[in-house]
């Protein structure tokens, strides 16, 4: 009998490495949640030190942030608008605003990107709202197509005499 | 006549305001559309036509990073305003088209060599099982009698 179990011994070790070697290299990768990212950091990059108070005008100094998980290339563009409470931001409909700045970057399966931005405001009013949207380049339609990630910034712009 | 050529001009003056206002209002109230256009057309479109072929190299398992640091170094030029060769960036973006093609090609010969490997050696793993499993138990015993060749056997 020892016989038998050293052969099946030795078939289930040949089968074995055999599968460990031809196989991973042809199967496809598989992801289990493709997604992108989109971060805001202060100017001294990090999340939450934000500007709130600004002049018409004045100048401030923000990083965007964007990641790829999605598993392929990806052309990214970033867009800022300027609004106020009136309007709704959805994860559907992109922010029908005015666009102050806009960046774009390509990036490959797991890379990211920290860009700073200068931006001011031209339009004084309390509680305005700074919405950051991300678009991604859509090879069948293309277009660049909302990506449904969007973050915002409240902001208290004054006008320089008062 | 004094009176007339003042209505004509009051006239002018609120045509004038009337066109201007319809004017801002057309601008103020046009919505944004993210696809408008952010460098000269011809240069946005060239720019997508790269992307799409390094999408496409990618897809057939061609070797991208090279091609997507200099697309990003073309679009930092782009975005950076400062002065360039409309041209010479359509001829880099050519360029970058053709390297993307040649990637692809090169991805897809070594996905399929990778293929044709991944075949030969499940081939060579069933043939090799199938002789283990066929010539091992005669082996064992082979091994198993020539280490035991000194054992004299009594009968009972």
């Amino acid at each position: 009998m020892i016989d038998r179990h050293i052969t099946y011994t030795s078939v289930f070790i040949v089968v074995a490495l055999g599968l460990l070697t031809a196989v991973p290299p042809i199967l496809p990768r598989r992801v289990v949640e493709p997604f992108s990212e989109l971060g805001v950091l202060g100017p001294n990059m990090k999340l939450g030190d934000y500007p709130r108070e600004l002049s018409v005008g004045e100048q401030f100094e923000l990083f965007l942030y964007n990641g790829n998980h999605e598993s392929r290339v990806i052309y990214y563009r970033t867009v800022v608008k300027v609004s106020d409470r009136s309007t709704n931001v959805s994860d559907t409909e992109p922010l029908n605003a005015q666009v102050i700045y806009s960046y774009d970057v390509v990036l490959a399966d797991g890379q990211n990107a920290t860009t700073p931005v200068i931006l001011s405001l031209s339009e004084a009013g309390l509680n305005r709202r700074l919405v950051f949207e991300l678009h991604k380049y859509d090879s069948g339609e293309g277009d660049f197509v909302y990506s449904g990630e969007w973050l915002q910034i409240w902001l208290n712009v004054t006008s320089p005499t008062s | 006549m004094r009176k007339h050529s003042l209505l004509s001009r009051n006239q002018y003056m609120l045509r004038f305001y009337l066109i201007l206002s319809f004017i801002i209002i057309v601008f103020v109230i046009t919505p944004y559309n993210v696809s408008s256009q952010q460098y000269p057309e011809e240069l946005q479109e060239t720019l997508t036509d790269a992307f799409e072929a390094v999408e496409d190299a990618e897809k057939k398992g061609g070797d991208i990073l090279l091609l997507v640091d200099e697309l990003n170094r073309i679009i930092n030029l782009l975005e950076s305003g400062s002065e360039y060769e409309v041209t010479e960036v359509r001829s880099e973006l050519g360029e970058l088209k053709q390297a993307a093609l040649t990637s692809g090609e090169l991805g897809y010969v070594d996905s399929t060599s990778a293929q044709l490997r991944a075949g030969a050696i499940l081939v060579v793993t069933v043939v090799v099982a199938y002789l283990i499993w066929k010539y091992m138990p005669i082996l064992v015993w082979q091994l198993w009698m020539r280490s035991r060749r000194e054992w004299i056997v009594y009968p009972r």
